[in-house]
């Protein structure tokens, strides 16, 4: 049945993805109208397959699909269903805005098209399956990142795609390394390496591996082009990075490190442990410099890449299944908070508002319940109880105590740095007389979408902790 | 009265040593002789006990009061927990909480930021010699490990 519900999935947004530019350019003369319904309609299907399937299989092992290409489990259909929860919030929130672009077709086919991949690269269980995946994604990635063609826009993507070219190579050599210790291109071969294997391939391999992947999410130092691009383009482009591709990503990333983690030995935790120190410091201390609320956000997402790689320290150790779990949780907040925050930025923007903190004063009067959803989302980010964001950091940080406690302690003390900045915008909003600006409607698609944010923030810190003991690779 | 039926006995030897009293009349007297036993008894602790120690006890409250109470308490306790804390302010209140947690780190914190932040030129080049320097150090530190 699995096989048969992916097929349908593929189906589905291949369809549309085509489909709808299809429609919109040639049929009714670029009159752009039906590719964001389509494109919706697509997605919510999605939702509800996906949903079905995360019932079916909450307890199942995972199963091998299309001659062992691809391997879902529940941790798989869980990351695609925040993927495509993260696509379908920015196709909503987009009907305001982006409908307008004269690229607009290509956006909804190419964003329908990219949660495909993220299908695909979250449950590609063969290097060859998993280069397309990542082809891709990334492809599709940098030409939404500079689908607006303004001049920030093209700047940021050809920066993201000339980066990523490297990356692409890296993924390439590792990809390499592996074969040539298997002799198979299946990614369930990594853990048939034996113990007795050339072990500085396996460490070249998992070098690579992270260079290639961190590169993607914002793994300082690889993280170069993160901050440009998240920090400049339009933010309802910077949404979809953050909801699609970075869960994308951050799922293969794990799946491919989890094999190579106990091969690896004892020097894991002290190298991911290092990378995640360096993340998570680098994003809260120079977030706490920024006067620009989606430059802040773009630095607070490399410190929320940190948080996660602290699970990744943990595989191979006592904590695995607590770090496994946290990932699958903070994943779902990281997809809920930087959708929330960067469709914030875009609604602010539409409405003319500007990013700089100064221009937040009074916004708490003006839109009272759009501040209250991001003092929402703030809250969750800073990891307070009982919103998902607690929960997640919860899990990581108590992952890790076994076997590195003195990242333990690094990443509470970042998590305290980090309120730092996050009580900035609450400031603003809430403790400052300001200028007039607009008043919200809730009937914008843009501020019903960070509403919705901030309330399955709250809904997941109840559920998803019990579901939790299912996120197993 | 079943309470009272130890007394039975003795209430009885009672009222037969006064004939024709009733047994509470006889209760009554012996509480009397009982509570004039121990009035006596307490009479002769006191005398001999406590007014015979009277010496001692001055002495004692003596120098508890004025070493303990006076001197300890009231003196050095209080003079040494404020020259504890006039210590703790000059030698670390304000070296260490106030210049250097509260101003030292934090412009440490913000003057590495400004540093961190020059990572960020917007320019591609210097992104990728990051990138290139960031995985050799990456793979120089797994090797490193290694041997």
């Amino acid at each position: 049945m699995m096989e048969e519900m992916f097929s349908l999935l593929s189906f589905i947004l291949i369809g549309v993805g085509i489909l709808s530019p299809t429609l919109d350019y040639t049929i009714l003369r670029g009159r752009k109208f039906v590719s964001p319904w389509l494109t919706l309609v697509a997605l919510i299907l999605s939702i509800g397959i996906l949903g079905y399937l995360s019932v079916t299989s909450i307890d199942q092992p995972a199963v091998q699909i299309f001659g062992g290409m691809m391997k879902v489990g529940f941790f798989e259909i869980f990351l695609s269903l925040i993927a495509t929860l993260g696509a379908t919030f920015v196709a909503v929130a987009s009907l305001a805005r982006v409908r307008g672009w004269s690229t607009s077709p290509s956006f909804y086919s190419l964003l329908s098209l990219a949660v495909l991949g993220a299908y695909y690269l979250i449950a590609a269980h063969d290097f060859v399956l998993l280069i397309g995946a990542w082809a891709l994604v990334s492809v599709i990635s940098y030409v939404l990142v500079g689908i607006k063609k303004d001049e920030r826009s093209v700047e940021g993507a050809v920066k993201y795609s000339l980066m990523g070219i490297i990356a692409s190579v890296l993924i390439l050599y590792a990809i390499a390394v592996v074969f040539s210790l298997t002799s198979s291109t299946s990614v369930g071969s990594i853990a048939n390496i034996p113990q007795g294997a050339e072990k500085s391939l396996v460490l070249l391999a998992s070098v690579f591996f992270v260079s290639a992947f961190g590169f993607k999410i914002g793994v300082v130092p690889f993280h170069g082009w993160l901050p440009d691009v998240y920090g400049k383009v339009h933010p309802m482009l910077v949404a979809f990075l953050t909801g699609v591709v970075a869960v994308a990503v951050g799922g293969i990333l794990i799946k491919i490190l989890h094999p190579l983690a106990p091969l690896v030995g004892n020097q894991w935790p002290v190298l991911i442990g290092l990378l995640s120190i360096f993340t998570m410091t680098f994003g809260n201390i120079v977030a706490l410099l920024q006067k620009n609320l989606q430059m802040m956000m773009a630095y607070s997402s490399i410190a929320h890449i940190g948080y996660i790689l602290v699970g990744v320290t943990a595989m191979s150790s006592s904590g695995e299944a607590l770090g496994l779990q946290g990932i699958g949780l903070h994943f779902a907040a990281y997809m809920l908070a930087g959708v929330g925050m960067f469709v914030f930025l875009a609604y602010l923007l539409r409405k003319g508002v500007g990013f700089q903190m100064e221009d937040l004063k009074g916004l708490g009067r003006r839109m009272p319940i759009v501040s209250v959803a991001i003092l929402i989302i703030l809250l969750s980010l800073m990891g307070i109880p009982p919103l998902i964001g607690f929960w997640s950091k919860f899990y990581l940080f108590t992952s890790v105590i076994a076997v590195a406690p003195w990242l333990a302690l690094i990443a509470i003390i970042n998590s305290g740095i980090s309120l730092g900045y996050y009580i900035q915008p609450i400031r603003y909003m809430f403790f400052a007389k300001g200028t007039e600006v607009a008043e919200e409607k809730l009937k914008d698609p843009d501020a019903a979408i960070v509403v919705l944010a901030a309330v399955l923030m709250i809904v997941a810190g109840f559920l998803l902790p019990s579901i939790a003991p299912y996120l197993v690779i | 009265m079943t309470g009272l039926n130890f007394l039975t006995p003795l209430l009885g030897s009672l009222s037969a040593a006064a004939e024709g009293v009733s047994p509470s009349v006889a209760l009554i007297y012996w509480f009397y002789i009982e509570g004039l036993g121990f009035a006596i008894a307490l009479m002769y602790f006191y005398h001999i006990f406590v007014r015979g120690g009277r010496p001692f006890y001055d002495m004692l409250s003596k120098w508890v009061d004025r070493a303990i109470i006076d001197d300890f308490y009231h003196k050095y306790l209080p003079g040494a927990v404020q020259l504890a804390c006039t210590k703790l302010f000059h030698k670390f209140e304000t070296p260490v909480v106030d210049e250097g947690y509260n101003r030292k780190l934090v412009d440490g914190v913000l003057r590495l930021g400004r540093v961190l932040r020059r990572i960020q030129t917007g320019k591609i080049n210097h992104y990728l010699i990051t990138f290139t320097l960031g995985l050799l150090l990456f793979i120089a530190l797994v090797f490193g490990m290694m041997v």
